[in-house]
């Protein structure tokens, strides 16, 4: 297969005429087909490709070659090709296939997938093509001025006269007879236009098949089917035709229609249009009866089919707000916008004053607000069905849409400030959520809240995870045993404190720890182990004897956890605020202790010690500080007896690990 | 004939000559010599299968469009048939199998002299081949030897010699066209597909339920 881009979205595909893949667009209309031949091997290099590619994702004009579309343009006369794409003959009776291709190539007949809105039959006999003077006096555009004076004499014993007379003079009258000529059928012939009229009386939805049609002649015939749209339509449906319309208008070429129109007024005999000026003008007319015949056939919809009609054309032809829109479709969007400004306007003020009432009751907690953010979502999505559309086009030509910006910062500000001021992470990610789902079509409040959503995603992970580790860290502190041989009495550690008989103590009041075992032996023969545990406050201690190891080893793993831990750091932080810790005879700063120099004879003196002059040592059951130049300078403490001997033994030891360490504090750093 | 029996030596030669044309004639023109070729289980499918000149139901143009198909008799049916058009400038063409639509074979086709191309649908579950053609062909009044094959041919047509030699086996190769009928064209290069062509193959090739491939 062909290495091709789409013409739309500038993606690869395979195959010239083929479906993409990235955008499910298909050519259909000449043009595009056309082009579509142009971005493929078939006309140009890879690197050709690439660059044709580029300027289509970035909507910058395509550097194509008129010769080259040319070229594409004759490929497309191609009566097989034309008959595969759906557009061209469809019998060999007349031997058709044979000749060149109709002039232009229309979107493809989908009479397999026919919905059952086209299949229903229906009937039409007052549109505007029904009213055209050359169908009311029964004329053609081949016709002379002989023949339609005859006519209208003819017609007007059969009908109101005054109409007659009138369609004769629109007819006869070089100047009125360009707008009649435009709203008529041109390029079709006379034989083939009295054949349509026919159908769109008795089964106008089936024109939506017609193929190879010149483009006004197909617009005009499609927007008088256009009028036989009712309220039993389904919305994906309209929204089809509606695109069919738009791709046509789009390919409404004013040289061609003053072509048509000439060829036929050279047999006429009628003087041929001179300025194309005067064939554009008409087109703008004809644009708006167009987007006109869609709005009414929109207004005859229920209102919930209409904004779907809508949502959906808009969504299909711009990729989801990527491409541009056909002019007809941002037309037709511009008057929406129009016609519903005021219900928008209304839920606007009703998403505000909701937005008011959740920040009014935000102090009376969650179970208050929830209600009201609950009515804020009905409402939001409720707009935002309406403003849908809009916002597509928006996004397609590049724009904001003012009032869903407003609206959506306004729900940010308040899932901001539920966050911020009441914690109600849950309602706020809420909102968050709500918002990325509703303005998706905004790039600038998509990024912006995208930040908002991951940064309430991480808390809200943080606080999962904080949560998490609490309860790890609880599980590993608690513990509980049974003390004593006959009376039982619990000696408990949990995050809710320490508990020894009728004392507990929570965790954070704990200020002092002290525990040892002691062998006894009698007679050299070892007679057991008491294990001594305490802990308590600045006012009283709980003192716990123990027989078993494992209950005395267990509890210390948890009492080291639970407090020794705490009462390490606060040790730090009060040094490093320069302040003395008395330990026994030793004073600790800092950057240094004071030791007892021992006199054999006389008063012991104390010494100033630098932690570079000192070293340390356990003995007897007791944790020594000493200089390291005079044996005796020293202070001993008893692990069992003095309060926070481990304590301080576990600091200096962290601390003289440390290399080049002066200060103890250095540990925090 | 007369110069040939002398060159092989008399009367015996004369009829195995004969016998071998008449073979190639069956093979070319015998409608039921074709069905007989090919798997009998085939064959009795293809029987059971209508005989008409045009699907009465198919749309679309005949033979141009996988909705209304040539009906022919079997895949040597195919060949027959295929072989036996000629354009209305009297060319007849060259084609070779590129796949299938379902149990539509998709052909493409080109004049001896490189000027058209084509794209053919043709369906062989028919115990006899359509007596129409498709718009713009005729049937040839030369003998219809096969031009084309029914598989693909990757360089096609430049690769019609070594296509028709592989048919040796088949018991074909003696049915087929003289190489030099088309050997000036494919010397000179003459077979440059057209744009219009080119995306019709696309086409049709985004729309095959089977791809053909040696």
């Amino acid at each position: 297969m062909t290495n091709s881009i789409c013409f739309k979205c500038g993606a690869k595909k395979f195959g010239a005429l083929t479906q993409c893949g990235s955008c499910n667009v298909m050519p259909r209309a000449e043009g595009d087909l056309a082009l579509s031949l142009v971005l493929s091997e078939h006309l140009s290099s890879k690197t050709q490709l690439g660059v044709l590619a580029h300027e289509i994702r970035s909507h910058l004009k395509l550097s194509v070659s008129e010769a080259l579309l040319h070229q594409a343009h004759e490929a497309l006369k191609d009566p097989q090709l034309l008959a595969m794409l759906g557009t061209g003959p469809q019998t060999a009776t007349d031997g058709s296939q044979a000749r060149p291709a109709p002039r232009a190539v229309r979107p493809e007949p989908r009479s397999t997938t026919s919905s059952p809105s086209r299949q229903r039959k229906r009937s039409l006999h007052q549109s505007q093509l029904q009213k055209n003077p050359f169908a009311l006096l029964g004329v053609t555009t081949r016709d002379d001025r002989r023949r339609i004076v005859e006519q209208a004499e003819d017609k007007s014993l059969e009908l109101d006269h005054d109409a007659c007379q009138k369609a004769r003079s629109d007819l006869t009258s070089p100047r009125m007879r360009l707008s009649a000529e435009m709203s008529w059928l041109p390029g079709v012939s006379p034989r083939k236009a009295e054949q349509f009229v026919t159908t769109l009386h008795s089964d106008p939805m089936s024109l939506r098949e017609e193929s190879g049609l010149p483009t006004l002649a197909h617009l005009n015939l499609l927007a008088a089917a256009f009028e036989a749209v009712d309220g039993s339509d389904s919305a994906d449906d309209v929204a089809e035709f509606i695109q069919e319309m738009a791709h046509l208008v789009d390919d409404l070429s004013a040289e061609q229609v003053l072509r048509d129109i000439n060829e036929d007024r050279s047999v006429s005999g009628f003087p041929e249009v001179k300025g194309i000026e005067q064939v554009e003008a008409e087109l703008s007319e004809r644009k708006r009866y167009y987007r006109n015949a869609i709005k009414d056939a929109l207004n005859r919809l229920p209102p919930a089919s209409l904004v779907d009609a809508m949502t959906t054309a808009v969504d299909q032809i711009t990729c989801g707000g990527e491409d541009h829109a056909p002019e007809l479709i941002d037309d037709l969007v511009d008057s929406y916008a129009v016609e519903t400004q005021g219900f928008l306007q209304k839920e606007a003020e009703s998403v505000e004053k909701l937005i008011q009432a959740a920040r009014d009751s935000a102090k009376s907690g969650e179970s208050v607000v929830k209600p009201i953010v609950d009515k804020l979502e009905a409402v939001a999505r409720n707009w935002d069905k309406v403003a849908q559309p809009i916002q597509l086009s928006a996004k397609a030509r590049g724009i904001d849409h003012e009032p869903s910006h407003e609206i959506a910062y306004f729900v940010r500000s308040l899932a901001i400030d539920l966050f911020n001021e009441h914690d109600m992470l849950t309602q706020s990610q809420r909102l968050t959520g709500l918002i990325q789902e509703l303005f998706a079509e905004l790039p600038e409040v998509v990024e912006q809240v995208e930040q908002d959503s991951e940064a309430l995603a991480d808390i809200f992970q943080n606080r999962k995870m904080n949560e998490a580790q609490k309860n790890e860290w609880a599980r590993d502190i608690t513990y509980q045993a049974e003390v004593g041989m006959m009376f039982k009495d619990i000696l408990s550690i949990s995050p809710d404190g320490l508990a020894w008989k009728n004392k507990r103590f929570p965790l954070d009041v704990v200020t002092r720890v002290r525990w040892g075992a002691v062998r006894h032996s009698v007679n050299g023969i070892p007679s057991g182990t008491t294990y001594t545990l305490a802990f308590g406050d600045n006012r009283s201690e709980a003192v716990v004897e123990l027989k078993k190891e494992s209950t005395y080893s267990t509890f210390l793993e948890k009492l080291w956890k639970a407090v020794v831990i705490r009462l390490l750091t606060e040790l730090f932080e009060t040094l490093q605020a320069g302040n003395e810790v008395r330990f026994g005879e030793a004073t600790l700063r800092d950057d240094g202790v004071t030791l007892i120099k021992h006199k054999f004879l006389g008063a012991n003196e104390k010494v100033r010690c630098s932690w570079g002059q000192v070293h340390v040592w356990s003995a007897d059951g007791s944790f020594y500080i000493g200089a390291k130049d005079d044996k005796k300078t020293y202070v001993d403490l008893s692990y069992i007896h003095a309060a926070n001997t481990h304590v301080l033994e576990q600091a200096i030891r962290m601390a003289f690990k440390k290399p080049g360490m002066r200060c103890l504090s250095d540990l925090l750093h | 004939m007369g110069f040939i029996s002398k060159l092989f030596g008399g009367n015996k030669e004369d009829k195995a000559l004969r016998e071998a044309l008449e073979q190639i004639r069956r093979i070319l023109e015998d409608e039921q010599f074709q069905l007989d070729m090919i798997h009998p289980a085939m064959k009795a499918t293809i029987e059971s299968c209508p005989a008409y000149d045009q699907d009465p139901n198919g749309t679309g143009p005949f033979g141009f469009s996988e909705t209304n198909p040539i009906p022919v008799n079997g895949p040597i049916g195919q060949l027959a048939y295929l072989s036996k058009l000629e354009t209305a400038r009297g060319e007849r063409i060259l084609f070779h199998r590129i796949g299938a639509v379902d149990t539509i074979d998709v052909f493409e086709a080109v004049t001896f002299s490189g000027s058209e191309w084509f794209i053919l649908f043709v369906d062989l579950y028919h115990p006899r081949r359509s007596r129409l053609t498709p718009d713009g062909f005729r049937f040839t009044q030369e003998v219809g030897q096969f031009s084309g094959f029914h598989k693909f041919c990757t360089n096609f047509p430049y690769d019609f010699v070594e296509m028709k030699q592989s048919e040796s086996e088949s018991g074909l190769s003696m049915a087929y066209i003289a190489i030099s009928k088309v050997a000036e064209s494919i010397q000179n290069r003459a077979y440059q597909r057209p744009l219009a062509h080119k995306a019709k193959l696309d086409l049709v090739r985004s729309r095959l339920t089977s791809v053909q491939t040696q």
